[in-house]
C-alpha cells in the first residue's frame, strides 16, 4: 500500500470507529482552496470536525507529532469556511482527532483524542 | 450572552475603575482580550480557563471576547482574572448577572482555582472606603490590607469557589482560619545605640537629625564607624501614624512587597548599593513604570553608604525629590507621582584613601586624586543635606570603657518628643518637619537671641557660610532647641548647628 491507500484506509476505520461511538458522520473529505477536512461528523449537537492521522510502521514516530499549531490553525480557517458553506455559524463545533497505527496481520491500533484543541 | 463586571487597576499610588465586558458565542474557540493587556493580562485567558474546568464548570467550545474598559488604559497584571472568571459564568447564565452589580473583584486565579494575592490592593482598599455602596472581593492573603481600611465592605476568599458561594447563597467564607499575618521586617531590631563606644558628637548629631527629619552626611576614615551609626537609625525613629502608615503601605503594596503581612508602622529604612540605577533609584521602567528606593523609603530613611561611588547621574537626580517629596515620573505611556518625604542618610570617606582626617595615619592620596573624589558629590546635593560630621576614630580608652551608653530607647523617646513639639507648632501648615521649614516661616518659628544673633553674623562674616546654609544653621538649631524643649533659639544652639557644617568651615574640601 502507498501513502495514499494507506490514509485512505485509516480514514475509513475512522468512521466506522466514529459510528461504534454514536457519531454522525455527515462528510468525508471536504475540500477546498485552503485543504482539506478528513471527516465531519455530528454528536448530538455538536459539529465534530476530525482529524485521522496514521501511519504505517510502529516505530519511534508518533502520528501526533507531525499535527504542528500550524495545522491546527489551518484545520480552523476550514472548519469556519464548512461552517459558513453550511450556514452553521453559531453550532457549537468541537475537534476530534484519532491516530491510527498500522500493524501486521490487521492489528491496528486506533486512538481517539476528544475535543484535542 | 453578555456580561458586565467590575475590577480596579493601579495607577500610580491610585487606583482606576475598570469595567470587564464578556461576549460569548458558539463557534471555533477563541478567548480574546481587547483593551490594551500587558502580557501577563493576556495571559489571564489560560489561567482563566483552566481554573474553571479544575473549579468543576464544563464550558463547551465557546468564542469568548473580553473587553477592558476604558480601552486606551493599560492593563497590568493578573489583577483582573477573578473578575473575568465570574463575568464568564455569568455569561453563560451558569450564576445570575444580578450577583455581579456593586461588587469589584480584584484577584489572580492559580489554575487549580485557588486565588493568588495580588499587588496594590491597599490601594484600591483605600479608594472604595468613600464608596459605600460598592463590595470588594479579594484573594484571601490580600485580607490585611483591605482591613486595615476601616469602613470598607469587603470578602476575602481563598478560592473561586468561595466567590461563587458568597454571589450565588451569601455564604461568606470562613474568616476564622488558622492563618497569621506576618510582620512586616524592615528593621533590624537587634542593633542598639549603646554598642557604640564614644563617637558622642556622632551620636548626638543623629539624635538631631531624626528629631528634625535634616538630611545627614557622615565623613570619616574606613572603621570609624560611618556604617554602624546608620544602621542604628531605625531603633531611634518613632512608630508612623496611621496617615503616615496607610501612605508607606501603600507603596510597599503596588511594589508587591506587602502581600500576606501587616501594614507598615516602623519606618523604612532603606540602605542602598551604590550600583543603584536611577530607574531603581527614582522609580521608572518602560512599561511598567514602580517606585523607586526613595519611595519605598517614603517617611523614612535612605542610607547611602559610600556616596561618591554612587553614580552622578543618579545622585543628581536626587536634588529634585529631596526638595519636593514627590517624584513625577513621566514615559511615553503614562506620567505619574509617587510620594518620597524620606530622610537622606550618607556616608563618606574624606579621600579614596580614606585617611585624609585620621589624625595619625597618613593620606596617600594626591591632591588631584581627592579633588577627583569630591567632585563626584556636586554642590547643589551638599547644599541640600543639612547637616555634615566627622567622624574621628574611637581611642583604646573609650573602646574598653565599661560605662554604659545612652540606649536608644531613651534617644527614640527624645526623638519623638522633638518630633510632637514640632507638629504641634506646624498644625496649620502642610510640612510638620523643622527640616520642612521653608524659608518664609524661618522668622516666625525661629527666634533666636541677641547673642545668638551676633554669633551668626561672625559666623557668616568669618566662615564664609552661604545664604542657603544661613537658613540650615536655623532649623537645625530649632530642633536642637525642641530637643531641650526651648522656645527661644540661643547662642549655644546656633554653635551648635554651626559646627555640624564641616564642609563649609574645612579647608579641605
Amino acid at each position: 500500500m502507498n501513502r495514499k491507500e494507506l490514509g485512505a484506509k485509516a480514514e475509513s476505520l475512522a468512521c466506522k470507529f466514529l459510528a461504534r461511538k454514536g457519531l454522525q458522520v455527515i462528510e468525508r473529505n471536504f475540500r477546498c482552496s485552503a485543504g482539506e477536512i478528513d471527516i465531519i461528523a455530528k454528536d448530538k449537537t455538536y459539529i465534530v470536525v476530525v482529524e485521522v492521522r496514521s501511519t504505517s510502521t510502529y516505530s519511534f514516530h508518533n502520528p501526533l507529532d507531525s499535527f504542528t499549531p500550524l495545522k491546527i490553525e489551518r484545520l480552523k480557517v476550514l472548519a469556519q469556511i464548512w461552517l459558513n458553506c453550511h450556514g452553521k455559524d453559531d453550532a457549537f463545533i468541537r475537534f476530534d482527532i484519532i491516530t491510527v497505527v498500522f500493524h501486521a496481520k490487521n492489528h491496528n491500533k486506533i486512538s481517539y483524542f476528544k475535543d484535542a484543541f | 450572552m453578555l456580561a458586565k463586571s467590575q475590577s480596579r487597576t493601579i495607577f500610580g499610588v491610585t487606583s482606576r475603575e475598570i469595567d470587564v465586558e464578556i461576549d460569548i458565542t458558539s463557534g471555533i474557540r477563541s478567548f480574546v482580550i481587547v483593551g490594551l493587556p500587558d502580557t501577563a493580562c493576556r495571559e489571564s485567558a489560560k489561567r482563566v480557563m483552566a481554573a474553571l474546568k479544575n473549579s468543576g464548570f464544563k464550558l463547551p467550545s465557546l468564542r469568548i471576547t473580553v473587553n477592558l474598559a476604558p480601552a486606551h488604559l493599560r492593563k497590568e497584571g493578573a489583577m483582573h482574572d477573578l473578575a473575568i472568571a465570574v463575568t464568564i459564568l455569568a455569561a453563560m447564565d451558569i450564576i445570575d448577572k444580578g450577583c455581579l452589580e456593586n461588587k469589584i473583584f480584584c484577584g489572580e486565579l492559580s489554575l487549580d482555582g485557588s486565588l493568588r494575592p495580588v499587588k496594590g490592593i491597599l490601594c484600591v482598599a483605600d479608594e472604595l472606603q468613600k464608596d459605600k455602596s460598592k463590595e470588594l472581593l479579594i484573594p484571601f492573603h490580600n485580607r490585611s490590607e483591605a482591613s486595615a481600611v476601616a469602613g470598607l465592605r469587603f470578602v476575602a476568599a481563598s478560592c473561586l469557589l468561595e466567590v461563587i458561594g458568597y454571589l450565588t447563597k451569601g455564604t461568606k467564607p470562613l474568616d476564622n482560619r488558622a492563618y497569621k499575618n506576618k510582620k512586616a521586617h524592615l528593621s533590624i531590631d537587634c542593633h542598639d545605640y549603646s554598642d557604640i563606644k564614644g563617637n558622642y558628637n556622632a551620636k548626638r548629631a543623629i539624635e538631631i537629625a531624626v528629631a528634625g527629619g535634616h538630611n545627614i552626611l557622615l565623613i570619616g576614615s574606613p572603621g570609624a564607624g560611618k556604617t554602624m551609626l546608620a544602621q542604628r537609625l531605625p531603633t531611634i525613629m518613632g512608630d508612623l501614624n496611621k496617615e503616615e502608615s496607610i501612605e508607606t503601605s501603600k507603596i510597599y503594596s503596588i511594589s508587591g512587597l506587602l502581600s500576606d503581612k501587616e501594614l507598615i508602622t516602623t519606618p523604612p529604612f532603606r540602605a542602598l548599593h551604590h550600583s543603584v540605577s536611577d530607574a531603581g533609584m527614582l522609580g521608572g521602567g518602560s512599561h511598567h513604570i514602580r517606585p523607586g528606593e526613595i519611595s519605598l523609603a517614603h517617611n523614612g530613611v535612605l542610607f547611602l553608604d559610600e556616596l561618591p561611588e554612587f553614580r552622578r547621574n543618579v545622585l543628581e537626580a536626587l536634588r529634585q525629590p529631596l526638595e519636593e517629596d514627590l517624584i513625577r515620573i513621566s514615559r511615553a505611556n503614562a506620567s505619574l507621582s509617587y510620594p518620597c518625604r524620606f530622610m537622606l542618610v550618607a556616608a563618606m570617606n574624606p579621600c579614596p584613601c580614606g585617611f585624609l582626617t585620621h589624625p595619625k595615619r597618613v593620606c596617600t592620596c594626591s591632591p588631584g586624586q581627592i579633588q577627583r573624589y569630591l567632585s563626584k558629590i556636586s554642590g547643589p546635593l551638599l547644599d541640600r543635606i543639612d547637616m555634615h560630621i566627622e567622624i574621628q576614630p574611637i581611642k583604646y580608652e573609650q573602646m574598653i570603657e565599661t560605662t554604659s551608653e545612652k540606649t536608644s530607647i531613651i534617644i527614640k523617646e527624645r526623638t519623638k518628643k522633638a518630633r510632637s513639639a514640632q507638629k504641634e507648632r506646624y498644625k496649620n501648615h502642610n510640612y510638620s518637619l523643622n527640616a520642612k521649614l521653608p524659608h518664609r516661616d524661618l522668622a516666625s518659628y525661629c527666634q533666636i537671641s541677641e547673642g545668638a544673633a551676633g554669633l551668626l553674623k561672625t559666623a557668616m562674616s568669618e566662615l564664609f557660610i552661604s545664604a542657603r546654609a544661613y537658613d540650615k544653621i536655623l532649623r537645625v538649631s530649632r530642633t536642637i532647641a525642641d530637643l531641650d524643649n526651648k522656645p527661644l533659639i540661643g547662642a549655644e544652639e546656633v554653635s551648635e548647628a554651626i559646627s555640624y557644617r564641616c564642609l563649609d568651615t574645612k579647608a579641605w574640601l
